[in-house]
């Protein structure tokens, strides 16, 4: 489907759209700028009030936090703004949250109340660090600091979808970390590392144990989250490599859940200005210019590149924003949102077996275990013989290498239940509720 | 995308670079670095990015590697004369941060048994990752010797805040040809990654560790 812009608005004439993120209580949306400044538009971008002037030094970028507060980060930490205040003492945050001894805050996300930021590299420190937003230090500081993770800027921090103790980062030095940030020993809080070889521009989870990884090399591949299964040789990824040949693409803008979006910039290649909505669910992205659900946005942002891509599929709206200082508004029905119901055998084992995570927040597992017990059984009345073969063949090989390692194993899980009982009283501390 | 740059143009900086070496020998191979100058690119703005690149030929001879193996890659590791660790040998570190640390510094670079790969945080802790040497895997199916090539021949670039990048592309003992296709596939697969391609490149320039610069661009 080809679409033209609906509707445009300048925002700057030099500086970048950063990021756009939806204000439901305004029914607006936020932009932030490269110049720090935030603007709050109209969904119909018909006008817009600068609502903050100078949120940082150096704003770096934006989620939605709720209803209507964001959530910037930058050179001097992460901040909360409360847009619903028309007219407010704009340069004041509802919270500010200072990194401690880590560099400026590249990287941040959130889940529930506890917010993770990754940092640049400074010095030979970069790492990430745990602020929780109900319980604020009087002094800003994270409440817990891991400065040696990685060896470069963090550039990406998502949280898993579910299980609100996993996080994946990426980083410039080419690596994706997954954490439990339950774990407050330095030498334990990385559980799994996927090299990715070139510097990651997004990462984030398809499904309970599946990551994607972007880099800025535009390789896309999906790795498997399996640090929990000890006796058990990881799936290779899923490789796409370079996607900008095989999408007809230049850079890769975002991906959302639902969709990987590519753009082409210059003037003398592929298809100039053209941003494209290349369907992404179950692992495979759509992206052959005629097929369905493939969604082109003619002559985007011309020669400069999309940084940012808003999709409202409540209102069947698409919001671009480029480093050309417009935002654009463009209609686009049937918006297909999430990354679709793809669970693989290994995802609905991998809920059952997860002891530690048992352990630590019994109720939610329960919930998961039964959904995932659902989807599974839906799943095996579908499966045919041959997934059968594979699987009784798989679990073969996991018995013969159960049988070679088990006394490695048992060594390794005493350790851990008595590392585990030490932390307990720690961690039940920290996320108590409220 | 049309290259700004020849093959010819590139062969003759390349002859006159290898006749400078020539005429002053070195007691070590000298590498041979491209060397990219950016205009037009915000650090503060734009993206900072770094990756890797295979090329044909191995740049640096030289390079250290180590393979952290199961049973059979480290049967595998000997036969093709690269150095390797066993789990059991990895335990014995015993997450002692100096030792790894001094095991980081001894290789340029580690390979890992697949089955091993997912051990490798919980065995040596994060101090691989923040030497910036996490291993590569390999899997039981590809051929150790051709992995241990790949990993040697290829490069790392990483744009920094001042705006340059430089990546080793060779040496000087590589004929003529080798490095002009080197040079080549380094330099445009670079330009295609920033976002406004030649437009953003300020120089291009090839220069040998001891050598003076030679301008491509």
């Amino acid at each position: 489907m080809n679409v033209s812009a609906a509707k445009e608005l300048q925002l700057s004439g030099k500086e970048y759209v950063l990021a756009i993120v939806p204000v439901p209580a305004r029914k607006a949306v936020a932009a932030a700028l490269s110049d720090n400044s935030i603007h709050l538009v109209s969904l119909d971008l018909s006008h817009s009030t600068k609502i903050v002037d100078k949120s940082h030094e150096r704003i770096v970028g934006m989620k939605n936090f709720d209803e209507s507060t964001v959530m910037t980060w930058g050179n001097d930490g992460v901040k909360l703004w409360d847009l619903r205040e028309q007219n407010s003492d704009s340069n004041k945050p509802l919270l500010w949250m200072k990194q401690g001894t880590l560099g400026p805050i590249v990287s941040c996300d959130f889940r529930d109340n506890i917010v993770v930021g990754g940092s640049e590299l400074v010095g030979t420190d970069a790492g990430i660090c745990l602020w929780d937003v109900t319980k604020p230090k009087a002094d800003g500081m994270p409440f817990i600091e891991f400065p040696d993770v990685h060896n470069d800027d963090v550039t990406e921090l998502r949280f898993h979808p579910t299980r609100e103790n996993i996080v994946v980062s990426g980083s410039t030095d080419g690596l994706v970390n997954v954490y439990d940030i339950k774990e407050t020993d330095q030498d334990e809080v990385v559980k799994q590392v996927f090299n990715h070889d070139s510097s990651i521009h997004f990462a984030g989870f398809t499904s309970a144990n599946r990551v994607y990884v972007i880099s800025h090399m535009e390789t896309l591949s999906i790795y498997e989250m399996d640090f929990e299964k000890d006796d058990y040789v990881s799936r290779e990824p899923l490789e796409f490599g370079d996607v900008r040949q095989k999408f007809g693409c230049e850079y890769v803008a975002d991906i959302v859940p639902g969709y990987v979006i590519s753009g082409s910039n210059n003037a003398d290649t592929y298809a100039p200005g053209q941003v494209q909505l290349l369907p992404f669910r179950n692992e495979t992205v759509t992206h052959e210019n005629e097929a369905a659900g493939v969604v082109t946005l003619n002559e985007a942002h011309g020669t400069e590149v999309v940084r940012t891509v808003y999709l409202d599929a409540a209102n069947d709206a698409v919001y671009t924003g480029g480093e050309d200082g417009y935002i654009r508004l463009w209609n686009v029905p049937d918006l297909q949102l999430g990354f679709g119901d793809f669970m693989t055998n290994e995802d609905t084992e991998m809920g059952g077996s997860d002891e530690g995570w048992q352990e630590v927040t019994p109720k939610k597992d329960k919930k998961d275990k039964k959904d995932m017990k659902d989807k599974k059984d839906k799943k095996d009345k579908k499966e045919d013989k041959d997934k059968k073969e594979k699987r009784e063949k798989r679990e073969k090989k996991e018995k013969r290498k159960k049988e070679k390692e088990e006394a490695d194993k048992k060594d390794k899980k005493k350790k851990e239940k008595k590392d585990k009982k030490d932390k307990k009283d720690k961690k039940e501390e920290r996320f108590a509720p409220y | 995308m049309s290259s700004k740059i020849t093959v010819a143009g590139v062969r003759g900086n390349v002859q006159k670079l290898l006749e400078q070496s020539e005429t002053k020998k070195r007691n070590f191979l000298e590498t041979v670095e491209l060397q990219i100058g950016l205009k037009n690119y915000d650090s503060q703005r734009d993206k900072r990015f770094s990756g890797t690149i295979k090329l044909p030929k191995v740049p640096r001879p030289n390079m250290t590697i180590c393979v952290f193996g199961d049973a059979l890659d480290v049967d595998r590791a000997k036969s093709v004369g690269v150095d390797a660790m066993s789990v059991e040998d990895l335990k014995k570190l015993n997450k002692n941060k100096k030792l790894i640390k001094k095991l980081a510094k001894k290789y340029n670079a580690f390979i890992a048994s697949e089955a091993l790969i997912k051990q490798v945080p919980r065995l040596l802790g994060p101090q691989l990752s923040k030497a910036g040497k996490f291993p590569t895997p390999v899997s039981h199916n590809e051929d150790l010797h051709t992995k241990v090539n790949d990993v040697r021949s290829t490069v790392k670039f990483q744009l920094k805040k001042v705006l340059c990048m430089a990546v080793a592309v060779g040496h000087v003992e590589m004929t003529e040809d080798e490095l002009t296709t080197q040079i080549m596939m380094a330099a445009n697969f670079l330009v295609s990654l920033l976002k406004k391609h030649w437009q953003n490149i300020g120089s291009l320039v090839i220069k040998s560790t001891m050598g003076p610069p030679f301008r491509l661009y």
